[in-house]
């Protein structure tokens, strides 16, 4: 209804600004990659390989070129679709990055989930009770969330519901056994089992998922709990909640029908971020758990000076961030009139 | 499409809030399917492929020769002694240059097919066609690819015959027969799978043709490696049906899931909590040494270097005890000449002590009363940064202020290959059970320009003693083993006194399995089927 021509033009010129970034995020990330200190040909062929030998995986790799000639080289083969090859695995990028980045989809929606489910609620109550005992827990959870790193929640979280307690299963995605018993379809192995059958597999693999998920997700909710708890009061000290006030409506009722929704076009775009910031990579909490997602490959590539898996890597961050941040803007130019022209 | 992604991704998960979540598997039927797989845990993100002519790294090598088996290798028990594994026995035609292997009749390919001679020289020519990292291996026989034909060839279905272009011991012959670049593969199923005279390599980096006590049946990068037995295996099947390997990088991830039972093996654990395991009854920890050495290497185009007494006074002020006795605890031990033990030919002797009055004086004497400043690159990982800070203090003792530069171990590697290093600690492994695999690296370096197409330690070192190199390169040719054991032994002396590459330790390999489980066999170096009795009821 409110998707018109001014609405279509508007995300055009997004759109076109978004390619413009992407273009120049590809550009420096390959000079980046390519300027690191690090030799890729030694990852391929390890240290002790005689001259010829790496002289020839030099050119097997196209690093015999010209830094000019190999930029060409990549575009032209972005262009057609292709992310071309990892230099370490000879895998193609495509197909890694369908495998890892799922893992990664999987981990950080369902944190972003318990973000919102318990942020949202728990700022809005900190704001009621503003300097009351739930403000007090949200600011605790707050500084926690931020202070703490998160290789040591991990770690805690690992030795008491794992190894003390054996509530949840370790790292690893699924347990070995069920390994490869379920085909790549979408990659998300929960929607993956389900669609095969696999319950037993599927019940196995959210157990694997709830610990990881819930330490990224204390991140999520003293990110969210805080910006919320910042939304609501700041419209709490707008005129119409005290017109609402002096007509008699109770606090809670002016809450949940008047002022939340108010909140919600900014609280979009807050957790559109904070997704995004996920997906692109929990790196420690990953490495803790064993995660193969996209964070653990992008460090490992970066490592191996691999450059086609770091630039496919970011390339697809960037999309990624762009698309959300492209989505946050839509859905606040529908839900907002006032952003409408 | 993502977008969508995220909407399954969500419902599946509130369907699975409903679904109740009856805690983390375990059933009967579970712990049966368990038991048959072995999981040991093992940071394994070094792998590039799995093809045995390619492989060359630890973890890649270590799979392949639980794939493929080899001529030889060497015994277990002694390994400085060799063993026939596909091969029955060998003649020696005594001219240094002529070898005749007998194959093993009986053994069959993953694919039923006997394994024969003519697969055993198709896969030595493939591996020199391909020419990757390991033919340094075939290359130090002399086989080259236009001449591998004329060298290598099938008498007999059961019999290859191998003539030398140029005299070898054949003590050396059969070090390099150990590896897993000389190791056996299908030639057929090679050969069905080739694509544009790639060797098949695309193909074999992911999947197998092997005849080893097991299959590939897959390879995730940076996931995991899984095998499965191949109950067809001349020696009789393995004792696990299936086996993976996890790459878990974090040593503590890997201890926790230990304890709880869930890896029988753990491989990447630290000092402190292999310590910590040593003192529990429900584990054993299990030790065996490596023909890996940690070494630093100092550069002697820095021009204090280029003073042998200062070369010398830097190898008193290392504190090798302390090293040893309180960061390498049970990781090594001390070994300062070139050959590590377990190869034959390996002195016993370390010529150095922790004498800083002495070194203060040799100091003197070249010139630097009041020392020098010098810089150290080094991984930013334990034990070495810990090590390149003791160093950091006992030189302070004469004088000799060190700046350590941590940096990732490949981009260290980067620096001091290029050798633009002052120092660098590091560590190198023996690829071949012979003293001619470190003795080259280590002292001999035929060509110092930055042209050169073999580029040693010593070459890093920008150290060339031509004398010592040409002892070095006749040391494969002598035929007769005592006058080879004796050469090199005066090598070690030599490269220890004069050399600017100083060896500090022998690293071991620890590893920590539950109490009475058999782990992998710890082999220092090439060895074929280490997996196959893991796992058995001991």
């Amino acid at each position: 209804m409110y998707i018109n021509k001014t609405f279509f033009r508007e995300m055009a010129k997004v759109l076109f600004s978004a390619l413009v970034t992407l273009f120049g995020l590809l550009i420096l990330t390959f000079f980046i990659a390519r300027l690191l200190p690090i030799d890729p040909v030694l990852a391929v062929v390890g240290e002790q390989a005689s001259e010829a030998a790496y002289e020839r995986a030099r050119q097997d790799l196209g690093l015999d070129k010209s830094l000019f000639q190999q930029l060409i080289l990549y575009l032209q083969n972005i262009v057609q679709g292709d992310l071309g090859q990892s230099f370490l695995t000879r895998n193609d990028i495509v197909d890694d990055l369908k495998r890892v980045f799922p893992a990664t989809i999987e981990l950080a929606t369902t944190a972003t989930i318990i973000g919102v489910l318990i942020g949202v609620p728990l700022g809005t109550w900190a704001a009621a009770k503003q300097d009351g005992w739930p403000d007090h827990v949200a600011r605790f959870l707050g500084v926690l969330g931020h202070s703490v790193p998160a290789f040591w929640l991990g770690m805690i979280a690992l030795l008491i519901f794992y190894a003390k307690l054996g509530v949840v299963p370790g790292p690893g995605r699924v347990d070995d056994i069920y390994y490869g018993l379920v085909t790549q379809q979408t990659g998300l192995i929960l929607v993956d089992s389900l669609m095969q059958g696999q319950i037993e597999v599927f019940r196995n693999a959210v157990s694997h998922l709830i610990l990881p998920a819930t330490v990224l997700g204390i991140f999520s909710v003293a990110n969210i709990s805080r910006m919320t708890r910042n939304f609501v009061l700041a419209e709490l000290r707008q005129e119409y909640v005290t017109t609402a006030r002096v007509k008699g409506m109770d606090m809670r009722t002016i809450i949940i029908r008047q002022v939340l929704p108010n909140t919600f076009v900014s609280l979009i775009t807050v957790i559109a971020l904070q997704l995004g910031a996920l997906l692109e990579g929990a790196v420690l909490t990953e490495t803790i758990f064993g995660w193969p997602g996209l964070g653990l490959y992008m460090k490992n590539s970066l490592l191996n000076a691999d450059t086609n898996a770091v630039l496919g890597g970011t390339l697809l961050v960037g999309v990624t961030f762009i698309l959300l941040n492209t989505g946050a803007d839509a859905l606040y130019r529908i839900l907002d009139p006032r952003a409408r022209n | 499409m993502k977008r969508r992604e995220f909407l399954y991704g969500s419902a599946a998960l509130l369907g699975a809030a409903q679904l109740g979540l009856t805690g983390c598997s375990s059933g009967s039927n579970d712990t049966e399917k368990k038991s048959k797989a072995v999981v040991i845990a093992w940071k394994i993100d070094d792998i590039s492929s799995l093809d045995p002519a390619i492989a060359f790294e630890k973890v890649s090598s270590e799979v392949c020769r639980n794939i493929y088996n080899t001529l030889v290798v060497y015994k277990m028990e002694d390994t400085t002694q060799f063993e026939g594994l596909a091969a029955e026995s060998w003649e020696d035609a005594g001219d240094g240059k002529n070898y005749t292997f007998h194959i093993r009749k009986g053994m069959t390919f993953h694919s039923g097919r006997p394994v024969t001679a003519h697969d055993f020289v198709y896969s030595i020519e493939r591996a020199l066609g391909l020419g990757r990292a390991p033919i340094i291996i075939p290359a130090g026989l002399g086989f080259t690819k236009e001449n591998v034909r004329e060298c290598v060839k099938a008498v007999d279905d059961y019999t290859i015959g191998i003539s030398l272009p140029e005299e070898r011991a054949l003590t050396f012959v059969l070090a390099c027969f150990t590896t897993c670049v000389m190791a056996v593969v299908d030639s057929e199923e090679v050969k069905a799978h080739e694509m544009d005279g790639d060797w098949g390599s695309e193909w074999l980096r992911k999947n197998s043709a092997g005849s080893g006590p097991f299959k590939l049946r897959n390879w995730v990068a940076n996931e995991s490696v899984a095998f499965e037995r191949y109950d067809g295996y001349w020696r009789g099947p393995a004792a696990a049906e299936i086996i993976l390997l996890r790459h878990l990088p974090e040593p503590s991830t890997q201890q926790l899931l230990l304890e709880r039972g869930d890896i029988h093996v753990a491989r990447n654990l630290n000092t402190t909590q292999i310590n910590r395991f040593t003192d529990d009854p429900n584990f054993d920890v299990v030790a065996a040494p490596s023909f890996r050495l940690v070494y630093m290497n100092l550069n002697t185009k820095y021009e204090p270097f280029q003073n042998s007494k200062v070369l010398k006074a830097l190898k008193y002020l290392i504190d090798y005890e302390g090293i040893n006795n309180t960061i390498l605890k049970g990781f090594a031990d001390i070994h300062q000449t070139l050959v590590p033990q377990g190869i034959w030919a390996s002195l016993r002797e370390n010529p150095y002590t922790f004498d800083p009055e002495r070194a203060k004086t040799l100091l003197a004497e070249a010139g630097y009363p009041d020392g020098f400043e010098v810089a150290l690159d080094v991984r930013g990982s334990s034990p070495d940064l810990e090590m390149a800070q003791t160093v950091q203090a006992s030189f302070a003792l004469a004088g000799v202020k060190m700046v350590i530069n941590t940096a990732d171990y490949k981009q260290m590697l980067t620096k001091y290959k290029s050798r633009r290093h002052q120092i660098v600690l590091a560590n190198w492994g023996a690829d071949y059970p012979d003293p001619q695999a470190m003795a080259l690296p280590f002292a001999g370096n035929p060509d110092n320009s930055n042209a050169a197409t073999l580029k040693t330690v010593a070459w890093r070192a920008s150290w060339q003693d031509e004398e010592l190199t040409a002892r070095i390169l006749a040391g494969a040719k002598e035929v007769d083993s005592a006058k080879r054991k004796a050469l090199y032994e005066d090598v070690q002396r030599e490269q220890a006194d004069k050399g600017p590459v100083i060896q500090m330790f022998q690293l071991r390999q620890v590893i920590v399995v539950p109490k009475g489980f058999r782990g992998p066999l710890l082999s220092p170096s090439s060895r074929c089927d280490t997996y196959l009795n893991m796992g058995k009821k001991v």
